[in-house]
């Protein structure tokens, strides 16, 4: 009897057993999992998430929480910078946000130490903020990968991986020029292209920076001269003055992210 | 007609604009809400009075770290003996995480220890509107003329309350020793609310 009292809270919860803690799953996946010494490999945190639920980008919007990695390595191992995909908007109640439904794969660059040999286990903890329209549940979970010296061979999830890899928006500073100008609760964006027949795709657009641009706003460009430019209403938190932004910019269906930065000059 | 339409559109946007009524600076938006007891709590009864709003929703796990870890308790014994009025004010509707009634809502803060004054039942969400209060917990300021000097989050890190920057305890220290409050309008973390 008392076991039943236990459980059926839990159930009412929306079956945390089945799922995870955190409406979440969380993997470790990688392209090979043999590599050689000192040569990079490309891995993935995978997070599969329950149906009806969200987790958060590098940019969460309001009321939410970005995903968060640490990593535990043996000595000599270098991680890179995880990437973020391409993110979704969403309201979560009345708060706008951007982040992820689904599976989301996030992708790492690993590079074992020059003398490796034998067999390597990684480790890392991922935490993050599951949320639906009811409830708001943190999520938190160690992944683990081995790894062992030799000649890589492709695993069953090398496809995932690169396919995930070409939603990272691309660092693009050197084909776009962005500029920012204050002009009271608004921010001027400009987008300036080195080469004039570079176009923009510009389907999907996102500010990477929190508080800086209003996260509820939509932001389009439109041609202008040589460039484009747009008006978004600034986010009700830049209390001071703005000091950089990120944005990400993507085609249709996500196509081809990139994103541009830009920073204050003092 | 074209001066009638373009007056309604004028005053649409009107609308729109003092909607945001909340604004640091300005008088804050009077309310009228039942405490716990079903005892009718008023701003403008608590003229001369510094006033915390504190957004509660006791399911929501930021908000419970902020209970469990004995945080938000200490800040409302803390303060309440300072002579500040602290309303938790509970906006879920009825059927939404976090909702109960009233007096369930009140055996709940009793077992969480929670030490404010009163704990509204704004259950229509009016009053979270009119602040537009976003989060579980968020924390407003009202100093003693009545005017909103603090809209924004506990502290500034959701993982770890004993070495995050007190945002809010910082800002209501400056209230009390009337200083200027640093960071006034920030933005706050937690659980969105329960409209």
């Amino acid at each position: 009897m008392r076991f039943f009292l236990l459980i059926l809270p839990l159930l009412a919860l929306g079956s945390p057993i089945a799922s995870g803690k955190g409406h979440a799953r969380v993997d470790w996946i990688a392209m090979s999992k043999s590599c050689l010494p000192g040569k990079p490999v490309e891995t993935a945190v995978r997070m599969v998430i329950d149906p009806g639920w969200h987790t958060y980008w590098i940019n969460p919007g309001e009321g939410g929480m970005k995903t968060t990695f640490e990593w535990k390595l043996p000595d000599g191992w270098k991680v890179g910078e995880i990437g973020s995909p391409l993110p979704k908007r969403f309201l979560t109640g009345d708060l706008p946000g951007f982040g992820y439904e689904g599976t989301v794969l996030f992708p790492l660059g690993i590079t074992p130490p020059a003398d490796f040999s034998g067999t390597a286990t990684l480790s890392g903890t991922v935490s993050w903020l599951a949320c639906n329209d009811g409830a708001c549940v943190p999520g938190e979970s160690e992944v683990t990968l081995q790894l062992s010296a030799g000649p890589p061979a492709p695993t069953g999830e090398a496809g995932l991986i690169e396919t995930a890899l070409a939603k990272v928006p691309s660092a693009s500073d050197t084909n776009y020029k962005l500029h920012l100008v204050e002009d009271g609760n608004f921010l001027k964006l400009r987008i300036e292209p080195s080469d004039k027949t570079t176009p923009l795709l510009q389907t999907h657009a996102f500010p990477a920076t929190p508080d800086v641009i209003d996260a509820a706003a939509e932001i389009r460009f439109a041609t202008d001269g040589g460039g484009w430019s747009a008006r978004v209403p600034k986010s009700e938190y830049a209390t001071r003055p703005i000091e950089k932004l990120a944005l990400v910019l993507a085609g249709p269906d996500g196509v081809s992210p990139i994103s541009l930065s830009w920073q204050k000059s003092h | 007609m074209m001066k009638t339409i373009a007056f309604t559109i004028l005053a649409g946007a009107f609308a729109l604009v003092t909607s945001h009524a909340a604004e640091i600076g300005k008088p804050a938006p009077d309310f009228s809400v039942k405490n716990t007891a079903g005892e009718t709590v008023d701003l403008a009864s608590l003229k001369g009075k510094v006033v915390v709003l504190e957004w509660v929703n006791y399911q929501c796990p930021f908000v419970k770290k902020h209970y469990e870890s004995g945080n938000m308790p200490k800040l409302q014994e803390t303060y309440t003996a300072k002579d500040v009025v602290w309303l938790t004010v509970s906006s879920a509707a009825e059927g939404k995480q976090g909702y109960y009634d009233a007096t369930k809502m009140a055996e709940v803060a009793k077992e969480q220890k929670n030490k404010a004054t009163h704990t509204l039942m704004d259950t229509d969400g009016k009053m979270g509107k009119a602040f537009d209060a976003k989060v579980t917990p968020h924390m407003f300021i009202i100093n003693k003329d009545g005017v909103l000097v603090y809209n924004g989050a506990i502290d500034s890190d959701p993982k770890d309350p004993a070495t995050a920057d007190k945002l809010f305890a910082n800002a209501l220290d400056a209230v009390l020793a009337g200083t200027p409050v640093e960071n006034a309008k920030n933005k706050p973390y937690g659980c969105g609310v329960k409209y």
